[in-house]
Formats: C-alpha cells, sequence, structure tokens
C-alpha cells in the first residue's frame, strides 16, 4: 500500500514537469507584451528594457522556465504582473474554495449517484430502474451553473437557509463552512452523480453476471450477503475508477459555480488573469489545478488499493 | 430454417430498424434537425431582432407580444434565444470539428505505425487528461483573447484527446489483424488500409462519441459564456443569457428559464442520440435471431409437454437421493415467447455413487443441473417436472427454503475456479461463509476449520495460505478451494459441473483423484458433469448422455459405453483419441449441436447421424425405450442397426 503511494507521488514529478512546461511554453507564446500593460504606450525604450530585465524576459524561453522551475520547486510561484502579490499566496487563499466545491460536488455525487445506480442496477427492467436511467440522462445535461441559480433562489433568497453568497473558511466555523458551499455542492454534484448513477448500475448489472456470484449463490448465502458482500465490493471498483475521472469535470464546474455564489477561487482568480493577460499568475493557477486533480485522484487510488486486492498486493 | 419469409437484412437495414425502436433517441433526433431548422432559418420569422433594444419593456414576463419575455433592455428573450441557437450550434460544430480533425488523424497515425511516435504521443496525451480541461481552455482564452472562436479551440483541444484515443485504439486493432497484414503484404497503400478497413471498423464508436463531444461543448460553451470567456455581449448566447439573468434572478427569475431549458435539451438530446446509435450498433453486431419455424416450435411445446407426461419414464427409484423426471426449462427467446432449453429430462442419482451427464457444450447439462440448484439465469424457469433431493421436493421451493438446502445438503463446484472465487475476499473468509450461515460457527471456528478444510484438499502450507487472495493460486489449487468450499458442510451431493476442463491435462488426474477419495470419506454421492467420456469410464456408475435439450440415452455406465443405444453417444465414444482407429484422422461428430430455436421435431440428432432414415425426421416426439442391454435410448433404429459400428 505504502509502495503503491510512493510510486504514484514518484510518477507525479514528471506529469507536473510537462504540464508547467507545456502551460509555461504556452503563456509565453502571447501576441503582444505585458509591458505594454504596464507601462502603457508611452514608455522610453530604457524603461522598456528595464522591466524586461526586471521580469526576466530578455533570457531565453528555457532559461526563463528553469528560473522559473527553480523557484517552483521551492514554494515560489512568481510574482504577479502587476503588483508585488506573490502568486503563491493568491493561489493558496484561493485553494480552498476550490477544494471545498470540487470534493463537496464529489461527495453530493458519490452520496446520490451510487446508491441510485446500486438500486437500479439491483432491480434491473423495473419501473424505478428505467425511471433512475432517465432521470441520471437529463441529470447528465444539466448546466450545474443553471442548477445552482435555480436552487439558490428558494434556498438562499426566498427562504435564506443558507446564505446566498461569501465563503467561510473550515477553520472559522465548520458548520457556516458547510452552509456556505452547500448549494454549489449540490449543484456541481448533480450532474456527476448522474453519470455516477449510470456507471454504478453498469457496474452492479456486470458483477452480477459473474461466475462468484453463482458460486455465493450455490452456498446457500441469502440475497442480501451476495448483494452486500460479494457483489458490492466488486462492482465499486469501476466506480471508484470513474469518480476520479469526474474529479477534473468537477474541478472545471467549481471555476464557474463560485461565480454564483461570489466566492473567490481559482475560477476568479484565472478570470482576472484572463482579463488582465497576468501570465504568471495563470500559470500558477493551472499548475495548482493540475496538482490538485492529481492528488485527488492519488486519493482515488488508495481507495482503490482498498477494494482490489490485486493492486495491493502488486 | 425458413428463411423465405423475408430476405436477410444488410447491416444498414438492420441498423436503421433496431435504431428506430428506440423512441426516446428518434426523439432525440428529431428535437436536433428542429433546432439546426430553427438556427439555419428561425431568424426569419422573428418580429424583434435579437439585439433590438426597447428600455421601456424591460423585464417582462411572457406576452403575446413578447412570447417568451423581454431581458434588463427590453430585448425579445424569444429572439435571443433563437439568434442563440445558432451560436451555439456553429461553436459546437466548430469544437468537435477540431477535436476530430486534431484527434482522429493523429490517433490513427499513432496506432498504425506506433513506435516512438505512439509512445511520445501517449504521454502528451495523458499530460492533456490529467489537465485541468476548463482551466486550460481558459489559459488558451487568456493567450488568444476572449471570444466565442478561441474558447471553442480550446475546448476542441481539451476534447481531442478521445477522438485520438478511439482512433488509436481501432488503428492498433486493426494492425494486429490478419487481413491488413494481408493487405500489406498485397502491396495496398496505408491510406487504402485505412479507408477500407480501419474507418469502416470504427464508424460506430466514432458517430457515439461525436455526439458525446457535442454535448460537452455546449456544456462548456455555456459555461465559458456564462463567466464572460466566450460570446461578447451584445451577441446571444445560451450562457451569456443566463450570466444577465443572474443578476435579475431575484427580480425576474423567469429569464433563466429558456436558455437553461434550451441548453439542457440540447444536450439531452445529444445523448439521447448517443444512447441510441450505440445500442442500435450493439443490435446490430449481435447475430442470429429465431426464424418463422422457430417461433411456430416455440408454440408447440406446450403440447410436447403434456405427451411426454403420458410417456413418463417409469425408472422412479425411491432410494436415489435426487430424483429428476420430466424436467422441462424455459427461457425467453430473442424475440418473445419463450423457448425449451431443456425438456424431458429424467434421471436420478443414487446415494454414494456417481452419475455422469454427458454432453456437447449446449446440449443442456449445465442448464439441468442450475436447475437443480434453483440457480438458473436470470429469465429461467422450470416450466414442468420434478427435482425430488432427499425425500423433498426442491421445484416450488422459495429462496429461503432452498437456500437452506444449497451449500448445506447439495454442494457446488464449477469449470472455471479462478472466476468463481471471489477476488475481493480472502479464501479463508470465502470457505467459512458456509459454516457461518448453515451451522452457525463463529467466525473463529470458521476460520479453523477452514484451514482444516485446504488441508484435507491437499493445500500445502493451508495455515500460512488461507488469508491469500484467489488470484494467488494456481488454476489447479483454486479448484482445490473450491472443492474444500463445496465440501465445507458435509453436503450430500457434490454437483461438479466440469471441473477439470479449465485445468491442465496434469492436474486434472489430481483432482479427479481427489474427488473420489472424498467422496469415500464424506460419503457422498456426485452428479458430474462432463463432456469428457474418458472422466465418464473413469468416475462414474452411471451415465446420462443428453443432446439438444434431451436425454437421448441413460443407463449403467458399462452398458452405455460398451454397447452404446444410440448413435450420438456411439459418436462421443468413437471421438475419444485413445479409441480411434489409427487412420490418422481424428473423428469427430460432423457439424454442431444447433440453437434451441432450431432443433428438429422428432430424432433431434437426425442432421447429424450417420444411421438417419425418414422414420427419424418424423412429426411425433420420440420417448425413451429400454434396450435388451439395460438402458434406455430415444432412437427409433437402436433395434435395427448396429449402433456401435456407425463410426
Amino acid at each position: 500500500m505504502i509502495q503503491l503511494l510512493v510510486s504514484r507521488i514518484i510518477g507525479l514529478v514528471p506529469l507536473l514537469l510537462i504540464v508547467s512546461f507545456l502551460t509555461f511554453g504556452m503563456l509565453h507564446m502571447v501576441p503582444g507584451d505585458v509591458r505594454d500593460r504596464i507601462l502603457g504606450t508611452d514608455a522610453t525604450a530604457e524603461q522598456y528594457e528595464a522591466l524586461g530585465e526586471k521580469l526576466g524576459l530578455n533570457d531565453p524561453i528555457v532559461v526563463q522556465y528553469a528560473r522559473w522551475l527553480f523557484n517552483a520547486v521551492q514554494g515560489d510561484l512568481g510574482t504577479s504582473a502587476y503588483n508585488s502579490q506573490k502568486v503563491t499566496d493568491a493561489v493558496l487563499d484561493t485553494l480552498p474554495v476550490t477544494l471545498s466545491l470540487t470534493l463537496g460536488g464529489m461527495f453530493v455525487a458519490i452520496l446520490i449517484g451510487v446508491p441510485a445506480g446500486v438500486y437500479a442496477g439491483l432491480h434491473r427492467g423495473s419501473y424505478i430502474d428505467r425511471a433512475a436511467v432517465l432521470i441520471a440522462t437529463i441529470g447528465q445535461s444539466l448546466p450545474n451553473f443553471w442548477v445552482a441559480m435555480l436552487l439558490v433562489i428558494p434556498l438562499g433568497l426566498i427562504w435564506q437557509v443558507v446564505p446566498a453568497t461569501g465563503f467561510v473558511s473550515p477553520s472559522d466555523s465548520i458548520t457556516e463552512w458547510i452552509k456556505s458551499i452547500t448549494v454549489a455542492s449540490i449543484a456541481l454534484g448533480t450532474s456527476a452523480s448522474a453519470a455516477l448513477a449510470r456507471q454504478t448500475r453498469g457496474a452492479i448489472i456486470d458483477v452480477l453476471r459473474q461466475d462468484y456470484i453463482r458460486t455465493a449463490r450455490s452456498k446457500g448465502l441469502s440475497r442480501e450477503v451476495v448483494t452486500f458482500k460479494h457483489a458490492l465490493k466488486n462492482a465499486s471498483v469501476p466506480v471508484i475508477t470513474t469518480i476520479g475521472f469526474q474529479v477534473n469535470g468537477l474541478l472545471g464546474g467549481a471555476l464557474i459555480v463560485e461565480q454564483i455564489f461570489g466566492l473567490h477561487g481559482f475560477g476568479s482568480l484565472a478570470i482576472d488573469a484572463v482579463r488582465t493577460q497576468n501570465m504568471p499568475m495563470m500559470q500558477g493557477v493551472v499548475i495548482m489545478g493540475t496538482l490538485v486533480i492529481v492528488l485527488v485522484n492519488i486519493g482515488v487510488d488508495i481507495a482503490y488499493g482498498f477494494v482490489n486486492p490485486k493492486v495491493r498486493s502488486s | 430454417m425458413n428463411t423465405a419469409t423475408h430476405a436477410p437484412l444488410t447491416g444498414t437495414q438492420r441498423f436503421l430498424r433496431a435504431f428506430l425502436r428506440n423512441r426516446l433517441a428518434v426523439i432525440a433526433a428529431s428535437y436536433l434537425v428542429f433546432v439546426v431548422l430553427v438556427a439555419l432559418f428561425g431568424q426569419y420569422t422573428l418580429v424583434h431582432s435579437p439585439n433590438e433594444v426597447n428600455l421601456s419593456r424591460a423585464l417582462e414576463g411572457p406576452s403575446a407580444e413578447y412570447w417568451l419575455g423581454t431581458d434588463h433592455l427590453g430585448r425579445s428573450t424569444l429572439s435571443r434565444v433563437v439568434a442563440a441557437s445558432r451560436v451555439a450550434l456553429e461553436a459546437a460544430s466548430l469544437g468537435v470539428g477540431i477535436a476530430i480533425l486534431l484527434g482522429a488523424p493523429l490517433g490513427l497515425v499513432s496506432g498504425y505505425f506506433g513506435g516512438w511516435w505512439d509512445r511520445i504521443s501517449m504521454r502528451i496525451v495523458e499530460a492533456i487528461i490529467a489537465l485541468p480541461a476548463l482551466l486550460v481552455a481558459i489559459a488558451i482564452i487568456a493567450i488568444l483573447g476572449p471570444n466565442l472562436t478561441n474558447a471553442m479551440i480550446a475546448l476542441g483541444i481539451a476534447n481531442s484527446t478521445a477522438f485520438f484515443r478511439l482512433m488509436r485504439g481501432a488503428a492498433l486493432e486493426v494492425r494486429e489483424e490478419l487481413y491488413v497484414d494481408a493487405a500489406r503484404v498485397s502491396g495496398a497503400a496505408p491510406t487504402r488500409v485505412v479507408f477500407g478497413h480501419v474507418l469502416p471498423n470504427v464508424t460506430g464508436p466514432l458517430t457515439v462519441q461525436t455526439t458525446l463531444a457535442f454535448s460537452f461543448v455546449l456544456l462548456a460553451e455555456a459555461g465559458l459564456s456564462f463567466i464572460g470567456l466566450g460570446v461578447q455581449p451584445p451577441n446571444a448566447s445560451w450562457g451569456a443569457m443566463l450570466s444577465v439573468a443572474q443578476g435579475f434572478v431575484y427580480q425576474h427569475p423567469f429569464l433563466a428559464v429558456p436558455p437553461g431549458l434550451m441548453i439542457m435539451f440540447s444536450v439531452l438530446a445529444f445523448n439521447l442520440l448517443g444512447d441510441g446509435l450505440r445500442d442500435a450498433w450493439a443490435r446490430v453486431d449481435h447475430q442470429g435471431e429465431p426464424t418463422g419455424a422457430a417461433k411456430r416450435r416455440m408454440g408447440s411445446a406446450q403440447q410436447q409437454d403434456t405427451e411426454s407426461r403420458a410417456q413418463s419414464r417409469d425408472a422412479a427409484d425411491n432410494a436415489a437421493l435426487l430424483q429428476v423426471q420430466n424436467l422441462e426449462v424455459r427461457f425467453p427467446a430473442p424475440r418473445g415467447g419463450e423457448l425449451a432449453v431443456v425438456s424431458e429430462v429424467g434421471f436420478s442419482v443414487p446415494a454414494g455413487k456417481t452419475v455422469g451427464l454427458v454432453g456437447e457444450s449446449g446440449c443442456g447439462k449445465s442448464v439441468t443441473s442450475m436447475a437443480v440448484m434453483g440457480l438458473l439465469a436470470e429469465g429461467g424457469r422450470i416450466a414442468a417436472g420434478s427435482i425430488r433431493f432427499d425425500g423433498e421436493e426442491l421445484v416450488g421451493l422459495n429462496e429461503t427454503q432452498l437456500n437452506k438446502i444449497r451449500g448445506a445438503k447439495i454442494g457446488m463446484i464449477f469449470q472455471e475456479p479462478s472466476s468463481s472465487l471471489n477476488p475481493a475476499f480472502t479464501v479463508q473468509n470465502q470457505l467459512g461463509e458456509a459454516l457461518r450461515v448453515h451451522e452457525g460457527l463463529t467466525n473463529r471456528q470458521a476460520d479453523a476449520r477452514a484451514i482444516e478444510l485446504m488441508d484435507q484438499v491437499g493445500i500445502p502450507g493451508a495455515s500460512q495460505r488461507a488469508s491469500d487472495y484467489p488470484h494467488q493460486f494456481s488454476g489447479g489449487m483454486a479448484q482445490r478451494v473450491m472443492i474444500a468450499m463445496a465440501l465445507a458442510c458435509r453436503p450430500k451431493l457434490l454437483i461438479a459441473d466440469e471441473p477439470t476442463t479449465a485445468l491442465d491435462v496434469t492436474i486434472q488426474g489430481q483432482v479427479l483423484d481427489l474427488l473420489s477419495a472424498l467422496q469415500e470419506a464424506y460419503d457422498m454421492s456426485i452428479l458430474l458433469i462432463t463432456h469428457d467420456l474418458g472422466v465418464v469410464a473413469d468416475m462414474c456408475d452411471e451415465a446420462v448422455v443428453m443432446y439438444a435439450g434431451q436425454v437421448i440415452e441413460s443407463g449403467d455406465v458399462d452398458a452405455v459405453l460398451r454397447s452404446p443405444g444410440h448413435p450420438y453417444t456411439a459418436g462421443l465414444i468413437a471421438s475419444i483419441p485413445q479409441n480411434q482407429k489409427r487412420t490418422g484422422k481424428l473423428q469427430q461428430i460432423p457439424g454442431r449441436v444447433p440453437p434451441a430455436w432450431d432443433w428438429p421435431r422428432g430424432c433431434r440428432f437426425f442432421p447429424r447421424c450417420p444411421a438417419a432414415s425418414a422414420a427419424c425426421n418424423q412429426p411425433e416426439h420420440i420417448a425413451l425405450t429400454r434396450l435388451a442391454s439395460g438402458q434406455d435410448s430415444r432412437c427409433v433404429r437402436a433395434t435395427d442397426i448396429d449402433v456401435k459400428t456407425l463410426w
């Protein structure tokens, strides 16, 4: 298990190198120059040169990347192109919001999607199953920010059971934190739960066809034991894989949904960076976003190891 | 087979029929056609231009003039929704187009040529997949500037990985196949191989992936426009309209309804279309449907049922442990109705004896044994007959009653030990289950007993291996675990369904020897299902030969093997390699067991029988008759031909 974890973390290194180099290279192909925006149009050539020197723009791109990487490894993702704000600080300030929403959405998706999928799979062909599949197909088609808008009207504005906007850090108050991300998490989790329910249903149906289910039944075990012991643990293997795939989509959804609730996360940071051509900031957000996805996936892999002995022992 | 009624359908026709039968998919396709028409021509029917501002009519609800109301600038929501549908479809087509044009050819090249190019591109694809797709899209917009086309380029690149992987997989597969090798050797250009072999194979999945990409890109476009990075005002887009609506969500919530529904319905339509296409293609790949003649026979099965009951076998042996009489098992036919896959099956297993159930695959041996266990696959049912075990009628028992017998009084082992053990639990856990359920042992007692059992079936180092998982056992050892599991509660009957077929030849003998030894030690009966007459000769006291869902011969194993009473049995005996005359040719029964809907009415074996005569192809049902040599046979010519010398 520890071996698995270590090998996954080591595997991260080349991935982050590729990702950071790709984004770094991409963001430096930008037409136009940040210096134009910072200095305005009537700057002198000396000012121009000096700023270029200060920002390190005069060096070849590989040197610039190496310098960025050298600092990044030490936790310094650079400085905003406009003010003295450290990119690392900005990213870490907004990380709790994005992480809360991503994990909250994942939690809701599992909470709804897995039981619904299990029930539908066990009652394949029943009316409830067919209704569940149809509802899941519809759920998959809902834009999550629309769901968020529709939910925030009754919950946040009319009944005011949860705050309509604003984020409370879990270190300040756990209950307020939960309240502040509930609606957004439900909105995010809806479409993810629909996809998860369909996958879970498929996994259950597939597992119930397996030989070992027949063996379990031939031993005279009750339907409950066959289902909840023998089928469920095996069906959870593909379901956990699906959850891993969904992290990417949930993070993307979180970027958009945070706008509705006035939460300041990676979404706001990225949108500001686009508007102001703040490339160091954009670079930092992309790297941190990748890191979030990969780390959550490692968590998923660990859960995978628990249900799949083949992974654990190899 | 009666195929004259309708000509065989081509692949395309069958695909269309399957697709058109899916009502939701047809509705979805029609809706999409409608949206395309609206996008193309809707603007000419509009009263108000989408950007026509009328501040005196701002934020109105639906009215005769403004069917869907107005927004904060008094612009017609209907007009904007129509204009936006054009934007959405154009944008989605662009995004999906880029994804396909970028991903598909690269994937094709990568899969077809392989090598270092393939390895590098796979690394890049993996990295792109790990990237936060939307964040990368935003980053690309940062470089190119916020507008719809740039957003779509970004989404196209992010989505191209799916097409890359799809085409790469297809190309790899085709490359491995012989016919392309042949095409390559014969000098076909790579382009011809691609267009002739790869593309036809991948059309189905490619279309499905395209519909999925459309729904993904539509949602993402709406999201990007919503946060102001896609379509720029004043142009209309569903996502941008929702962004406006968000500002007035408390004042005028209706503003959020039309664009939201448009997004939902369009994405839903693409999803449903994709599901429909996938199902239809799966249907085309699935060949073989019963013909009209077969359906007629399904109807007549009922009639046969009563006939056979009248001619019921009289060998009611009350001393037998297991007694099966007139068993008929039916399964749903592929196209409605039911098929009797096993009918008039009768045999008995005396206490302490071994009975072999013999026949080729598809004869109904396994179905018969599963019927005894009450474990018929989904949809199957016992339509007639009786299964008496240890004085108790099993037909008609409910699950709870059957669960008291399964695993306790009847144990079962299966063909594939590796897939018959649950990969997620230790063997000790699985061995102890029946003991905990049937004998009320505690976990600790069950664990101890599990080790004893493993020791008994000859697993070396039982106490250390007990906590291993099934994948850590070899095939032979796993089958020993299965045997230990089936015998855990000392059952009176062991049903062994092809217990050695999946094992190495050297291991087969060991497992059979183990079974014989355990039979003696446990004083149990064995119902041995096998296609191997050699195993029957070694292990069994009696043999029951099945063909096409019927028992065609049964009796003492010596009588059946020495002087077979049915040409089919004689054919099986002649096929044993040791029995062959050294002519250098391996004797085989020509043809194979036909599917259940294709069984002849009289003798089911006559199309393959060397002694077939007009009397065999009679419409009446043929009963078992007792022969002079002591066994029962279902051959009408059993007495007037020398069965033994037929092959």
